[in-house]
């Protein structure tokens, strides 16, 4: 009787061990390693504070970071309720554009990194449904910086959906910038402003690309 | 004799408004200790596209008194970037990094007994001993503070605490957004903090009656600290598109997630492992095994040896800069 209590129990236990982690595969965890790992690589490859090589780096990076940040659910969740007042079109237009701008401030951010860096170093990993949570500390300048990545889990595959270092979330600060400006002056002035923005500090464009 | 006394005064103003403005940039950075993951996923906001959360999407902060604030808020931004900036940049070039980076420390370690007294107020008696601990062994063996041994050699970490944590720790909601002259981001209730902290501060009572000297040490703090982290305060208003916004959002959800962290953990040092974290082995900073601290790459030997390697790591240089490692990682 107790063996039979004890094999439901464990059965019961692995069972609920699978649905814990739908992904059978890469953590979300490894998946964070892997990817701070090759954008370290390109990083070290060359000094990145000669313009040149910076530009290229810059590209390289740029295709990590779009293959393992789902751009589209930012946008949405940076814009918030606005973004299902948005046409199909609208949502296409702005995904492009918020790509382009976390290129632009996102990865300049990881060339700063790169000149002082000592290291990252990974902490823990907690993981409920689909979704996951790492923590990182990065140290800079003598300093420990916590950098937390929030991971969803798309057909197996983990997401980045929201960066958040030192307590502040990427997306909820744009969020709280963009609806001010909705709120003031509408979704078109919005648009114009991240247009401008980027054309003060032109980047490559070839690499966003439209989540699906 | 007169021009030395004009010149003295004028630096000293000048000295003291960069150092209040410094204190716009934002408060100081080490949560990284004690992040609850937990609390994060809970706090994960699925609801985002809801058509009712209107007052919460504006912001992680109440802001009646917005046109005042933004008024302030360029006040303090011209400064920074017209005296702020300029003295700075004489200041950093009379002091290399490593200097600076010790006198912030020798500041934050004469702040102990506030961190002390905090911790205990909030419950948690292991971190206020390990202040304690960490403010006997930086006095003694790191000369006031100016290195930190506690850390380096005892592996004590930091634990921040101030009076505004406490007080949100209590319960007590931010309240509104309040940008003071000079003294930059705040809330109601960090500003009742900031007034209790500045009770603790033993300079107080150590300079009683030598108000010039405390002056001094306070533009010296201030200018220090403006030096390391104005870069961050650059950072926000650059990359933002309404740069009040992003800085009010950015201090509201940067208290916010200490009070959190800080009232959830309780005693941090009781933290169990998480049954997901993988085994990792000793080159836990992934980035290329790369050390500018000589304790940490000394710690990383030592760890390799237990585990049967004789790995040495070698010193060099890189940009200027020392590194200690088990390869060059200049490929150029």
């Amino acid at each position: 009787m107790k063996n039979i209590y004890k094999m439901v129990v464990s059965c019961v236990l692995l069972v609920s061990l699978f649905m814990v982690s739908p992904c059978w595969g890469v953590t979300a965890m490894e998946t964070m390693v892997k990817t701070t790992d090759e954008i370290l690589i390109i990083l070290e490859s060359g000094d990145t504070h000669d313009v040149d090589v910076w530009q290229q780096q810059r590209k390289l990076v740029a295709v990590i970071v779009s293959k393992h940040f789902d751009m589209r659910e930012m946008s949405k969740r940076s814009l918030a309720k606005y973004w299902k007042r948005r046409t199909p079109a609208e949502q296409d237009e702005f995904v492009l554009l918020y790509t382009k701008l976390i290129h632009n401030t996102y990865i300049e951010r990881l060339r700063a990194f790169s000149g002082s860096k000592d290291g990252t170093k990974f902490g823990n990993e907690v993981v409920r449904g689909t979704k996951a949570v790492v923590s990182s500390v990065v140290w800079q300048n003598g300093k420990e910086i916590s950098v937390v990545y929030k991971l969803y889990n798309k057909k197996g595959v983990w997401l980045v959906y929201d960066v958040v270092i030192e307590g502040v979330s990427l997306v909820r600060n744009y969020r709280s910038q963009f609806t001010q400006i909705i709120q003031k002056d509408g979704y078109e002035a919005l648009v114009r402003k991240i247009q401008e923005k980027l054309k003060k500090n032109p980047v490559i464009g070839e690499h966003a690309r439209l989540g699906e | 004799m007169f021009l030395f006394r004009v010149c003295q005064r004028f630096f000293l103003v000048v000295f003291v408004l960069f150092g209040f403005a410094c204190v716009l940039v934002l408060p100081p950075l080490s949560m990284a200790a004690d992040i609850d993951l937990e609390a994060m996923l809970d706090d994960d906001d699925d609801d985002f596209d809801d058509e009712d959360e209107d007052e919460d999407m504006a912001g992680s902060i109440a802001d009646p008194f917005e046109s005042l604030n933004r008024f302030f808020f360029q006040v303090n931004d011209k400064v920074y970037y017209w005296l702020v900036k300029p003295t700075g940049k004489v200041y950093s070039a009379l002091l290399a990094e490593d200097v600076r980076v010790c006198i912030s420390d020798a500041f934050y370690n004469v702040l102990s007994p506030g961190r002390i007294v905090n911790h205990l107020l909030q419950g948690r008696f292991s971190d206020s001993g390990a202040e304690l601990s960490r403010f006997i062994i930086n006095t003694t063996l790191g000369a006031g503070g100016l290195a930190d041994p506690a850390g380096e050699e005892f592996g004590i970490a930091r634990r921040d605490a101030d009076f505004g944590q406490t007080l949100g720790g209590y319960g007590l909601g931010d309240g509104f957004y309040i940008v003071w002259p000079l003294l930059g981001p705040s809330s109601a209730r960090d500003s009742v903090g900031m007034a209790g902290d500045y009770f603790l501060n033993p300079l107080l009572y150590g300079l009683k009656g030598r108000g010039d000297v405390a002056t001094g040490l306070y533009v010296l703090k201030y200018e220090n600290e403006g030096t390391l982290r104005g870069e961050q305060y650059e950072t926000i208003i650059n990359e933002a598109f309404d740069p009040y916004v992003a800085l009010r959002d950015v201090y509201g959800q940067y208290r916010r997630g200490i009070i959190i962290n800080r009232s959830k953990s309780g005693e941090i040092t009781t933290k169990k492992p998480d049954p997901f974290v993988p085994e990792r082995d000793c080159s836990e900073f992934t980035y290329a095994n790369k050390y500018v601290n000589k304790v940490k790459a000394r710690h990383y030997e030592q760890c390799r040896a237990l585990r049967g390697s004789d790995e040495k790591l070698v010193r060099f240089s890189q940009a200027g800069k020392v590194y200690y490692g088990t390869r060059f990682p200049n490929l150029h």
